[in-house]
């Protein structure tokens, strides 16, 4: 009988738990402090003035999607979520603002999630350095000063459906980054180059929407990517509507050729 | 490929050039061919312009004030347009206000040129 319940208490120890937030702690750093690896935070609406360092195998995620769950920094030249030297953290449903450095900060950290997060307003939107193997999808990096997501000594990630759009110098930056997937992502009306690929090799980029950056794709010092069914149409606006005057004119003249036969 | 807001946008902004050339012409000539062309064309711009105003206000964003001021500020400019040939009163401003439609519909060529669903105008 001691051996049985010495059992059951070690198993419901090692079984993962769920942290509500503001229920159980009041702020996301506090639930992630008192966290064990793999429990679930889950961060109900609200607004949430906070720097946020994981360092531990975490999901949080928000109840309510990211508009109603937002974290702005509390300190603008730390990031708001730095996620440090950890494998499998898992980010779901906020938006990421207010930080003068990143958004989303991961540094060495590998087999992480990011899903459905809002990252705007912030030095850079999400920024990987040494970091493999990780997830993007349905994250939106808009209007960060510098880029929308940059990469850096880091392979084997996948971006599929972000939103990449109006960042103040590039969308989507890979430097010396390997093996990335980079498919159906929307990256639009950026400062300079829509996607960059800087000394970075063997990375996929597939059915991409590439629009009106100064620059479309840009590759420097990169060899072996494959580059597949994007749309990359980055000064067409400045031409359209030349065109679309030209055919007005036309068929002004066709019109009132047209009528005389009446 | 194409967004249904740029292909509306791009027909608007044809049809707004012929409508404005045929306005110029009828104003020096007085013919009843410019005039018919000008008339057509300017309502099937009109209708355009309205289509791509409810396209934006059904947008998944939902109705923004922004939107609905820009878009209620062209309708105004469209409507005076019409008024100022109308009433005859003001006449020779008629081919300023034609450019000034031609302008507007530059600026919504502008906004949503295959990025609609960004555009300041919520299309």
């Amino acid at each position: 009988m001691f051996f049985l319940g010495l059992m059951l208490l070690v198993i419901s120890n090692l079984q993962a738990a769920t942290i509500h937030v503001p229920d159980n702690y009041k702020t996301i750093q506090e639930a992630v402090k008192n966290a064990s690896p793999r429990d679930t935070i889950i961060v109900h609406e609200g607004y949430y003035t906070e720097n946020i360092i994981i360092t531990k195998p975490l999901t949080i995620e928000s109840t309510k999607g990211s508009d109603a769950s937002i974290i702005h920094a509390a300190v603008q030249n730390e990031p708001v979520l730095k996620i440090n030297n950890v494998n499998e953290v898992s980010i779901s449903g906020f938006t990421v603002t207010g930080s003068q450095s990143a958004g989303i900060y991961l540094y060495n950290s590998h087999n992480g999630q990011l899903r459905g997060n809002k990252v705007v307003n912030n030095g850079s939107g999400i920024v990987l350095i040494s970091s493999n193997n990780n997830t993007f999808v349905n994250n939106t990096a808009n209007l960060n000063e510098q880029y929308g997501i940059y990469l850096e000594l880091s392979n084997n990630n996948i971006l599929e459906k972000n939103i990449v759009n109006s960042n103040k110098d590039k969308g989507i930056f890979l430097s010396s980054s390997s093996y990335n997937e980079l498919i159906n992502n929307n990256v639009n009306l950026n400062a300079w180059n829509g996607i960059t690929l800087w000394s970075s090799h063997n990375n996929l980029l597939k059915d991409n929407n590439i629009l009106r950056n100064r620059y479309g794709i840009v590759l420097s010092d990169s060899n072996n990517n494959i580059l597949t069914n994007n749309s990359t149409w980055s000064n067409i606006y400045a031409i359209l509507p030349i065109v679309l005057i030209y055919i007005g004119i036309l068929l002004y003249l066709v019109q009132k050729h047209l009528l005389r036969f009446i | 490929m194409f967004e249904i807001a740029t292909i509306l946008a791009s027909l608007g902004l044809i049809l707004a050039t012929v409508s404005f050339i045929s306005g110029l012409q009828a104003l020096k000539s007085k013919g009843s061919a410019d005039t018919k062309i000008h008339r057509f064309n300017g309502y099937l711009t009109l209708i355009i312009y309205l289509s791509l105003a409810i396209l934006s206000m059904s947008g998944k964003d939902g109705i923004k004030i922004g939107s609905v001021s820009a878009w209620c500020g062209g309708l105004a400019i469209i409507a005076m347009k019409i008024w100022i040939v109308r009433s005859g009163r003001a006449y020779k401003y008629a081919s300023w206000m034609g450019i000034i439609l031609i302008i507007m519909w530059l600026i919504i060529i502008y906004t949503n040129i295959q990025l609609g669903s960004m555009s300041f105008l919520n299309l």
